[in-house]
Order: structure tokens, then sequence, then C-alpha cells
């Protein structure tokens, strides 16, 4: 028990200096990288809340967009239509609360099934919220969206504050207090019996059943736990990036976290958040630096599949062993 | 050619310039202190679909009239004696890409003026980044008539600092149909509508069927019909249609739908008894060939057509050197789109000369460029465009009908007729339904 708990504590440590460093980010980078890394940290969220899923619970879905679309459009949406209730201690909570309905709802749906079946239930449920947000255009904004302004926050307003200011200062550390809660809540959910119980499932859905695991309603609960993060990534996302579309509900846009994750490795906790950071800077600067963007990331998945399985967190931490072992 | 016209152009705006800034007398004050022209090449990001269903009508042709400009540009010794780099951006990858993308140009590439965006989603998402980032931006394609407009009229102008659109919108292409619908065929009984579904296609109705209702209230919609984004099969909504019997049919169709559903419409003999009328048809009959309908109404989203010749004698120069020097690089006749590149990229260049010779000299500052496009006008291969204290441009709008003639592969516009800026913009600070609501 001892010698277990060592590397545990260990890993505590390591996780609180990076926090620590988390905290100078500000000082250290230019704003425009500050802005991005701000992207990277809202994608780890989602990262972390979809492989809750995918690596605990072995449900692939390509339909999270629609759990971010739900956080992203809550935001939005009350900034529209409510303004005078628009300030982040209320969003938050509203925008974890869609989330939560929605995934209880297409969730019941999905959970029914696994594997392939799973993942185009999941694909078509969201490509459903699309519709209607693409549709519903008066309401929505459809293809162009909706501008989301700064919000206030407890009670401080950002008029005149511009942006870029705005998210290098105090919503910057507010961002990192959302990550941190999420990602200790999350690291407590997996080493929980709930967690161990996701991942009895995943390795063997009979057995599972038969220690007396209620197999379809654990994979609801990790479902609606799942779209709340992604949702909660979703709703921090829309301050940084000022503008929500129909798009956010996509398959295309799931495939894309679909793809972080896999970059990262979902074999392991921190993938999500190691392949959140890096895919938001490969897509920009592909993007940034040739026409043929696209092939550039069709290219990285293909190396990744081939060569790295279990994604760049993967390899260091197998590397990791290996020298370990080694020496 | 092209550097005698540039050359007198040049000069003219140098005495036009110098005299309003002597008539203010106030020259450094409002003009700021510009600095030293710099020694290293202006950076100028094109943003333009470069993959997608967006990049063949659109992209690629705007894309392209940025290269062909910047090097006629560089060849008559760039902007103040500085080159043009010219950096082409693909706007695929959705709108949160398109942020990151332009934050990335603005602060970190440091480029000097950002043209680009074909989509109205990119240009709503984008264009509040130029205050955000102190960067000028100039939307150069997009149609939304929401994206220079407030919540309500009369509403505050401009609506951004730094961020301008060198074109008018897509309420002159709708507001240009219904006026001609009602010059050339005053006896119609019924229309109906074919748009996308999506925001593009509900606002060009909107605008339609609201002017429509002004002008010829006696003339009923008996159907609506909204197709998805990307359709491949009109065949239900061309029998819908023809079993409305119409006279005409409004559409703001565009690029492989466009062309689908005109090849299906001909395919079920659609255009013996209904006219179609496209509020931006015009790069489709060059597309098609010889197998695009007579007799179809098309709008050409301002004055953005290669056969036609402005009325002011500098911009029919312009017009004849730029449709030869685009049909010799690209063996095709400018569209729409490429107009509209050349009026962001032209726009840019004359504010700088703009708000350097105000100054005095020298490299103007951002405020300066972007008080200079203010009120900025200047001969472009479709007329004077000017760009209004809204930022908005301000355009006149041509409108014709297909006909074949030996002369080209392709029916060309025949019937034209050109409308004034004023009778198809709306005033400053007017909403577009709003001003053509109080029409009387």
């Amino acid at each position: 028990m001892g010698l277990k708990n060592k590397p545990n504590y260990l890993r505590w440590i390591v996780y609180l200096i990076l926090f620590i460093a988390l905290l100078f980010i500000p000082r250290i980078l230019s704003i425009h990288d500050l802005m991005l890394f701000e992207y990277g940290l809202t994608f780890a969220i989602v990262g972390l809340g979809f492989n809750l899923l995918l690596g605990y619970t072995g449900l692939l879905s390509f339909g999270h967009g629609a759990y971010f679309a739900a956080g992203a459009y809550s935001v939005a949406m009350i900034a529209k239509y409510l303004p005078q209730a628009y300030s982040i201690e209320i969003v938050i909570p509203a925008a974890l609360f869609f989330s939560l309905i929605l995934s209880i709802i297409f969730g019941f749906v999905c959970v029914r099934h696994t594997k392939i079946f799973f993942s185009i239930l999941a694909l078509s449920l969201s490509m459903l919220l699309f519709a209607l947000l693409f549709k519903l255009y008066h309401i929505t904004g459809g293809s162009d969206g909706l501008r989301v302004p700064l919000p206030t926050m407890f009670g401080f307003s950002f008029k005149g504050i511009r942006r870029p200011e705005f998210l290098s200062g105090t919503y910057y550390y507010f961002l990192l207090a959302m990550f941190a809660i999420s990602f200790v809540v999350m690291k407590g959910i997996v080493s929980s019996p709930f967690g161990k119980a996701l991942q009895a499932i995943r390795d063997n859905e009979v057995r599972a059943e038969l220690i007396g695991i209620r197999v379809r309603r654990y994979r609801l609960y990790a479902f609606c736990i799942s779209g709340m993060f992604v949702g909660l990534g979703g709703a921090l996302w829309t301050f940084v990036n000022g503008h929500v579309t129909a798009d956010l509900s996509h398959w295309v846009f799931s495939g894309e976290i679909v793809y972080m994750t896999l970059l990262g490795g979902f074999g392991i906790f921190e993938g999500p958040i190691v392949g959140a950071m890096i895919f938001t800077y490969l897509k920009l600067y592909a993007m940034g630096h040739t026409e043929y963007w696209m092939f550039v990331i069709g290219a990285t998945l293909i190396v990744l599949v081939l060569l790295l399985p279990s994604g760049v967190a993967g390899a260091f931490s197998t590397l990791w062993r290996r020298t370990i072992k080694g020496n | 050619m092209t550097k005698e016209v540039s050359r007198r152009k040049f000069l003219k705006y140098m005495g036009a310039t110098a005299l309003t800034a002597g008539s203010l007398g106030t020259t450094s004050k409002v003009w700021g202190q510009a600095k030293p022209i710099p020694k290293d090449p202006i950076k100028i990001a094109a943003v333009s679909f470069l993959t997608g269903a967006a990049a063949a009508p659109f992209g690629i042709p705007g894309d392209n009239t940025y290269k062909m400009c910047a090097d006629m540009i560089n060849k008559e010794g760039g902007i103040l004696g500085r080159k043009i780099d010219l950096q082409s951006k693909d706007e695929a990858g959705g709108v949160d890409a398109q942020v990151k993308l332009c934050r990335k140009l603005i602060l970190e590439d440091k480029v000097d003026v950002v043209l680009g965006y074909i989509s109205s989603a990119s240009c709503l998402a984008v264009l509040p980044l130029s205050d955000e980032l102190g960067g000028l931006i100039i939307a150069y394609d997009c149609g939304t008539h929401e994206l220079m407009e407030g919540a309500k009229s009369p509403f505050d102008i401009p609506k951004f600092k730094l961020g301008f659109r060198s074109k008018a919108h897509l309420g002159i292409d709708n507001i240009a149909l219904a006026l001609y619908i009602k010059k050339y065929y005053p006896n119609i009984k019924k229309v109906a509508g074919i748009n996308q579904d999506y925001a593009w296609g509900r606002d060009s109705w909107l605008i339609f069927e609201t002017a429509m209702k002004k002008l010829m209230p006696q003339v009923q919609v008996v159907k609506t019909l909204w197709p998805p984004l990307g359709n491949t099969d009109f065949t239900a909504h061309i029998s819908a249609l023809m079993g409305s019997e119409p006279d005409i049919v409004h559409s703001s169709l565009w690029g492989g739908d466009a062309v689908t559903f005109s090849k299906q419409a001909l395919g079920m003999g659609f255009f013996k008894k209904i006219r179609m009328a496209y509020s931006r048809g015009e790069p489709y009959p060059q597309e098609v060939g010889k197998d695009y309908p007579e007799g179809q109404i098309i709008c050409c989203a301002g004055t953005h057509y290669f056969l036609h010749t402005p009325k002011d004698k500098t911009s029919a120069d312009l017009q004849k050197t730029f449709v030869t020097e685009y049909h010799k690089r690209y063996g095709k006749y400018p569209s729409y789109p490429c107009y509209h590149a050349y009026q962001a990229i032209y726009a840019y260049k004359h504010a700088v000369e703009k708000a350097s010779n105000a100054a005095g000299g020298g490299w103007p500052t951002i405020e300066a460029i972007s008080k200079a496009l203010t009120g900025l006008s200047f001969p472009t291969p479709s007329g004077i465009l000017t760009i209004r204290e809204d930022h908005n441009g301000y355009e006149d709008c041509l409108v014709g009908v297909s006909k074949l003639t030996p002369k080209y592969p392709f029916p060309i516009l025949d019937k034209t007729e050109v409308f004034p800026a004023a009778q198809v913009n709306p005033p400053v600070g007017t909403k577009t339904v709003d001003w053509i609501n109080s029409w009387k």
C-alpha cells in the first residue's frame, strides 16, 4: 500500500509545480500566444470530458460538438436575450445545466448501443442540434452565428476594455482555476469506485454486468458527466473566441475533439490535455503557413495512427518507463 | 497602358488630397505624425476560401485577382515606393479558426492590412478584431447587411474604427432586382423564391420580398422554397415551382447549387414558362456555357461585369486593362469576386497615398489610413467606388438579361440597366429593411 501511494504523491507534487508554473504564463507569453494557450486550456477541459467516455468507458462519440455548442450557445443566448443576467457566475452554471439536460436526452438514446452504433447515433443527434441551430436563424443567427460580448464578472464590468486585455488579465486566472477544478474533479472521478466501474465496463461489458454493475445506467452517468465537461469547455471558449456559430455542433468539429484526444493519447489521463494544446497550435500554424493545411492535419493523423497509436503523451510515458527500467 | 492610367490617377489624387488638406489647415493634428517610409515590403494578408464549395466560384478568382493586382502595383513601384508582399490564406476551417488566424496575422505576423473574407460568418466574427487588436481589416466579398448595421435605426456609425468593407452589402442586389422587375416586367402577377436555407438565402429573400411588396404590391408570392446548402437534386423543387406557376422566381443560389439548379431546370423545361432572377448570378453563364438559358434576369453584385463600360473615363480605362490582363493570365473573364478583390487592395493603396499626402509625406499611421478610407472615393474597373462614413462600400448596381451572341461561347447580359447607388443603398445609419419600409 505504502509503495503504491508513493508515486501518486510524487505525481501530485508535479501537478502542483505545473499549476504554479501556469500562473506565470501571462508574464512569459506574448498576448497572441496567451490567447492561443487559452484556446488550448478550454479544449483541455473538453478533452478531459471526452476522454471519460473514450478512454475510460470505451465509447467513441462523434457528436461531442453538440455539448460544446450547448455550452457555447447558453452563453451567447443569455448575452443576447437576457443581457441583465449576463455575468460569468450565472452563465457558467447555466451552460453546465443546459449541457447536462442535452446530454441526458441524447445520452439516454446513445448508451443503449456501443461501438460504431454508438458513434453514429451520437453523430446523428449532434447533427440534429446543428440543423436546429442552423435553421432557427432568427433566434440563433444560423450560419452567421452570434457575437459574444465581454461578461461581467462577480459584479465587475469590463466595459471599455478590449478583449485581449480581458483575456490576458482576470479571465486567464479564472480559466486556469476552472481548468484546475475540472482536472481535480475528473481525476477524482476516474480514481473513484465509479471510475473503476466504468473501466470494468470498458474492458468487459458482460463481466461487469455479472458482478452487478448496472452497465447502461453507468454509461449514461459517464455520458452526462462527459457532456457537462465539454459544455463547460464550450462556455469558457466563447469568451476567448468572441463569436459562436452553428458549426460547433457539426460532426467536423466533433471530429476535431476526437482528433485532439487521439493526438495526445486516450490511454493516459493527461493525454487529451497535451493533445488539445498541440492541436490548437498545429492547426493554426498549418493554416498560417500553407494553403494545404488540411493535408498537414491529415498526414499528421496517419503518422499518428501508424507510429504513435498511444498518442504523443502515450509515447512519452512509454519512453519514460523504458528509460527508468533501463537505468 | 496600365502605367499611364495609374500615374494620371495618382497625380489627380495628389492634387485632390493636397487641396483638401490645405483647406482644412490642420494637417498634422488630424492626420498624425507620419513616420519615414520603411524600406521593407508591405505585408498584406489576403484571406479567401481556397478549399471547399466557395473556393471555385469566389475564393480562387478573388485570390487570383489579389495576386494580379499586387503584381501590377509592384510593377508600378509599389505603394509609396514599398513593394507588396502578398500572403494568401485559406478561409476554410471554421469561424474559430479564422478568429485565431486573424489574431495571428495582426499580432504575430504584424501584417499591415488583412484583406479578405467571403463568408458573412467570417466577417461578423473577424471585423470586431480590428478594434480589439488595433489592426486594419478590409472585408472584400461578404454580403450580410448586418455587418455594419446596428440593432435599431438610427444606429451609431462607424461600428468598427479600423474595420471596413470595400463593397456594398447584399441589399443592393435584391433591391436592384426588384427595381428591374418593376421596370421591365410591370405586368407580372406572381413571384416565387428558391433560396438556400441559411442566413444568406434568408436575408436575400427578406430584402427582395420587402422591396417587391413596396414596389409592386399587386404581385403575389406563390411559393418560397428553402433547399439546403450543397443540394444536388433540385427536381422536387423545380416541380413545385412549376406547379405554382410564377412569372418570375427569385434566387440567391451560388456556386455548384446555382449551376446544378440551372442544368436540372433546363432538362425539365422550366425556362419555357418561368424566368429566374438571380441576385448574384453573374459568374454562372460563363461557368455553364452555351447551355445557360437565355432570358434570365441576372444581377452583378454591383456593376461588376466584364462588358460594362463605366461612365467615368479613368474607370473605363481601368476596366479595359483589368479585363484584358485577367483574361490573359487566367483564361477567363473576371467575375464579380475579382472586382471585389480589386476594390479592397486598391482601397488600401489609395487610402495610404491619401493619408500620406495629407500628413505631408512619410508612411501614415493606421489611424490616418483609417481616416483616409472613410469617405474615400476612387475609380475602379466597375466605376467610382465610395466608402462611406459607416465604413461600408457605396456602389451602383447592374442588372441585365442573359442572351446568346455569336461573339462569346456563353450568354452575355442584354438590356442592362445600372441603378444608381442612391437608389439601392440605404442612407447612412438606417437599417436596410427599415429604409425599404419607409419608401413612399
